[in-house]
Order: structure tokens, then sequence, then C-alpha cells
């Protein structure tokens, strides 16, 4: 049971850092990204390389990955940030392929990422730094839960204050009406641009840790169900509302975890790997029936209409 | 100015002069090209050729927000009100230069941004007040009536402290009592100097409220003057009532077809 609490706490940790990166993009400026996973990659590999093939410093790779996946999110956001609704949504969820495939078998870049051979053994440093932090007696599973919860902790806090300050108040204009903004004056395509450069920035980092827990990286973990993964998680905790997306990832994976404890005689692993996409299905349309502004959402800006 | 959508010509040449510290009327039929000349000006369309001279200086090919910080504010036909904010965030949003707009600055010097909130919320608080609309100010937008929301977009246009405003059809679908009310800030705010324009389809309204009137019919403009002038207008007339036989009538008729496309 222990062992269930701590691995779905690490994950929902995780994907909770990713959610807030997609909600700054989606709850709260309204661009529709379905290509999140691409950010959330390169991040990963940004530092697995770094680490494996340059040996660069851990602490700087964090930084240099953070600053890739804010690179990716401004090319991304070039060409999308004139594009509204569907088409932006059609542009980032096949960026978010394309970046898979071009680590799996771009020409040059496969000397880098290995293809899908993957790369392994970058993690090793980090789990060791723990002693010299003083944190020795706990074992590295703990240790990367800690850190992940810090920096959920960090980043919603981070965020809460650029929201509630006038910046985040000319996203949430654009979020409803960037016309309007414009004709109030603001430079909406540099809003949209930096909203897209931070959420992707904050999910290069979750991709960092994630690399961390898994310990290896390979092109195809990057599916784009990762995408939907998070877009779940912030529809279930509530899009547009502070911490939401965090109520949302711990839910999430204790659901979809769950599923560990049917026992083998009802169902085997396979059949239950079938069943947790079944209970994901029924989550969001539970969702949508029952409580369509998510857990933490407010009821009355879900019914408003322009 | 010219301004053509693939075949169909919204603004074909229409040339005009706005003067500062009057209330000027554009008016015209359906599809007279008034409200493609307003998102020309402000910069929401490209020209396909001619020049906008605002104060001294070229506007043309500017951006919309770049000409909206020149001075020169828009509202729209259709009320963009910001519906899941609340009314004072709609005011406050509108405030020009803020320091806490910008992503570092908003959380690196606060006590600057909270000194310019205070002001810029004090601003607003008055304006909302001379509207009529403080008891409202901590509702969502989205739950006022048209003719409410009508008098916000004018009041969070005068938190950029505009030069020149440009209302697109102010009257469209607001009460009666409303309107009035409106008008009458216009007026305020022109006995102080503001420069307004505004695109009318009511006649009555045109001549109650503006010195000077301005008539385009096909993307030309076909006459100017005061209200009196332009009432008695044989031209006037006929543009509105194509009273000058089948060919007015017909031009009038694509006009109107036309309508549909160049209001989207």
């Amino acid at each position: 049971m222990t062992s269930y609490i701590l691995s779905v706490l690490l994950t929902a940790g995780i994907f909770a850092i990713l959610a807030q990166g997609l909600n700054l993009h989606w709850g709260f400026t309204g661009l529709i990204n379905l290509g999140h996973v691409a950010f959330f990659a390169a991040g990963a590999y940004t530092m697995g390389i770094l680490v494996t093939q340059f040996e660069v410093p851990l602490l700087v790779s964090f930084l240099v990955a953070m600053a890739v996946a804010t690179l990716l999110g401004m090319i991304v956001a070039l060409p999308a940030i004139r594009l509204r609704t569907d088409y932006l949504a059609i542009v980032t969820v096949t960026i978010g392929e394309i970046f898979r495939l071009v680590l799996k078998s771009g020409p040059g870049v496969t000397e880098y990422t290995r293809g899908s051979r993957g790369i392994r053994g970058f993690s090793n440093e980090f789990f060791f730094f723990r002693e010299n932090l003083g944190l020795g007696g706990l074992t590295p599973d703990q240790y990367l839960l800690i850190l992940v919860w810090i920096m959920v902790a960090v980043i919603g806090v981070l965020l809460w204050v650029l929201l509630k300050s006038p910046w985040g108040r000319v996203l949430k204009g654009i979020r409803e009406d960037e016309d309007a903004v414009r004709a109030l004056g603001k430079n909406v395509t540099a809003y949209k641009m930096q909203s897209f450069a931070l959420g992707a920035a904050i999910a290069g980092l979750a991709g960092v840790f994630f690399a961390m827990d898994i310990g290896s990286l390979a092109p195809d973990t990057y599916l784009p169900i990762i995408t939907f993964q998070v877009w779940t998680i912030m529809m279930l905790g509530g899009a547009a509302s502070h911490w939401g997306p965090v109520v949302g990832s711990v839910i999430f994976w204790s659901i979809f975890n769950g599923t560990l404890f049917i026992p083998p005689e009802f169902l085997s692993g396979a059949e239950a790997a079938y069943l947790r996409q079944i209970g994901v299905g029924a989550l969001i349309m539970a969702i949508i029936i029952f409580r369509p502004q998510g857990i933490l959402g407010s009821r009355e800006e879900m019914v408003l209409n322009r | 100015m010219r301004k053509s959508f693939d075949g169909l010509v919204a603004v074909d040449g229409a040339s005009l002069e706005i003067e500062p510290g009057k209330i000027t009327a554009l008016i015209g039929p359906n599809g007279a090209g008034k409200t493609t000349f307003f998102n020309v000006v402000t910069g929401f369309y490209r020209a396909d050729a001619g020049s906008i001279v605002f104060d001294g200086s070229s506007i043309a090919r500017k951006s919309p927000n770049a000409i909206a910080g020149r001075g020169l504010v828009r509202t729209f036909q259709l009320t963009k009100s910001l519906a899941k904010m609340t009314v004072l965030d709609n005011m406050m949003l509108a405030a020009p230069d803020q320091t806490g707009e910008k992503i570092f600055t908003a959380w690196v010097v606060p006590w600057v941004v909270r000194r310019q909130e205070k002001e810029n919320r004090r601003k607003a608080l008055e304006l909302l007040e001379l509207f009529n609309l403080s008891d409202k100010k901590d509702h969502y937008a989205a739950t006022l009536s048209g003719g409410q929301r009508k008098l916000l977009e004018l009041a969070r246009a005068l938190m950029m402290e505009p030069r020149m405003i440009l209302l697109d059809e102010p009257m469209a679908g607001i009460n009666p009592s409303l309107g009035a009310r409106l008008l009458e800030h216009v007026g305020e705010l022109r006995d102080r100097g503001m420069t307004f324009v505004l695109v009318e389809h009511d006649m009555d309204v045109v001549m109650r409220v503006s010195e000077h009137v301005i008539v385009m019919a096909n993307g030309q403009v076909i006459t100017r003057g005061s209200a009196e002038e332009v009432r008695s207008n044989q031209q006037v007339i006929d543009a509105y009532l194509g009273a000058g036989g089948g060919a007015v009538e017909e031009e009038l008729d694509k006009s109107l077809d036309a309508e549909g496309k160049r209001d989207d």
C-alpha cells in the first residue's frame, strides 16, 4: 500500500507540474495546446543528452533543459500564435508528433538521442547528490518525491503571483477576446508568446523529473496520450483554477494506478491495463456530465456566455 | 483609402478628415463600408491603398495596439466586454503603461506595481461612478445588460486617456434611456476636448448629437456637412431610399447582400 501511495504521488507530482504549464496556456490564456508532450520530451532529452554525452553538471543541465523547452515553446508559438482555436490545435498536435519522430529517427539527431535504443545512465549523479544534501537516509524514490513536490509548490506560487498581477489580467483578457485586448493597446502576440514559453519551460522541468523517475529515455514514451492525460487532469481539477491541476493529478493517478489492487484471479495485468483506459474514459465523461467546471473550477465562470 | 475582400470592394477611395474636439458621425446605408473603414483606421485590417494620418503622423500599417497606444481608441459594433472578468478588471486592464504588465517587472518591483494598481483602481472607480456602474464593479461583465456593456466599453476606452474615440454603432441594441445616457457622456467628453467619430444607422441619433456628418455609400464619401445640410441633400435621400431610380436601387441591393460578409 505504501509503495502504491508513493508511486501515485510521484507520478502525480510530475504530472501536476506538467498540468500547471498547460493550465497557463489553456486555462488562463485560452491557447489550445495539444502538443504539450513535446515540451515534456524536450526537457527530458536535453538533460539526458547533456549529462551522458557532454558531462554537464546536473544543475546546469536542469536549467538548459528548461531553456531548450522554452525555446521550443517560442518556435512553436511563431506560426501558432497567429492561429486561433481549431487551427492552433491542429498545429500543436502535429508538432508533438513531429518532435517525437525526430527524436526517434531524425538524421543527425539520432547520434545524440540514439533513436529508439534510447538513453540510460543519466540519473546516477542525481540520486547520489542527495547525500550532499544530507538526505542519505531517504530512498531514491522518497528523495525524488520530495523534490518534485517542492517544485509543484514553487511553480504554483510563482504562477499565483504572476496571474494575480496585471500581467495575468492581460492573459485572461486575451482568453476572453483577443481583439478587444488589442484595441486596448496591448501587444497580444507578445503575451501569447510569453505564455507559451513559460508553460513550455514548466513542462520541460516536469520532463527532467519524469526522466529521473523512469531512469531511461525512449522516444515512444512521449506519445500524444501524455498530452491527453494532462488535459484530463486539468479538466478534472478545473481549468483556470490555481490548484486544480494538482488536485486533478492526484485523483487521476490514484484511479489510473488503482487497477493494481485488482486480484489476478479476476483480471490479468494486461486486462487490468485496458480497464484503466476504460476508467479514464468514464472519468472524462463523469466530469463533463456532473461537474464540467472541474473539482476546483468556478461554476459561475462556466455558465457565463459572452 | 481602398480596401477589398477578394472581389468585393468595401471601401472604394473614401477620403475624409475628422475635426478635433467635435463629434463627427459617419452614416450611410448597410454595406457602405463604414465598419470596414473603422477596421482599417484602427489597424484591424490592412488597407490596399491610401494613407491614414492621426495627429500629424502616419498610422497606416501600424498594429491595432500601437494605434490604440497613440490615443486613437475604438469600440466594437458587437460589444466586446471581457465576459469572465469582473467589471473592475475590465477597467483596470485598459490602463496604459502598467509596470505590472511585463512578465519580469510584474514580480520584481511589487511596490511599484502596487502603487500603480492603487492609482488605476481609483481612476477606474471614478469612471464607473460616472457611468453608474459602481455597484456592478465586482460582477462578471457577462452579467451586465447589453446597454450596460456599451457603457462599460466606453468607460473602459476612457481608462486609456484617449484623444479620439471611434464608436461603432454605440446605440445598436440598447434601450433608449441607456442610449440617451451614453450620448450625454459623449457630449460632456466632447466639451472637455475629446474627439469622437460614430458610425450610426439611426439618423435621429446622428442629427441630435453630431456637429458634423459624413455620408458614405458604396465605399465612397458622397457628401459631408452639418446635420441639417445632410438631411436635405438629395444624394443622401437617394442613397438611403433608393429614390434615384433603378440603378441606385440595384446598387443598394448589392451592398445589402454584401453586408453579411462584411460585418463578420
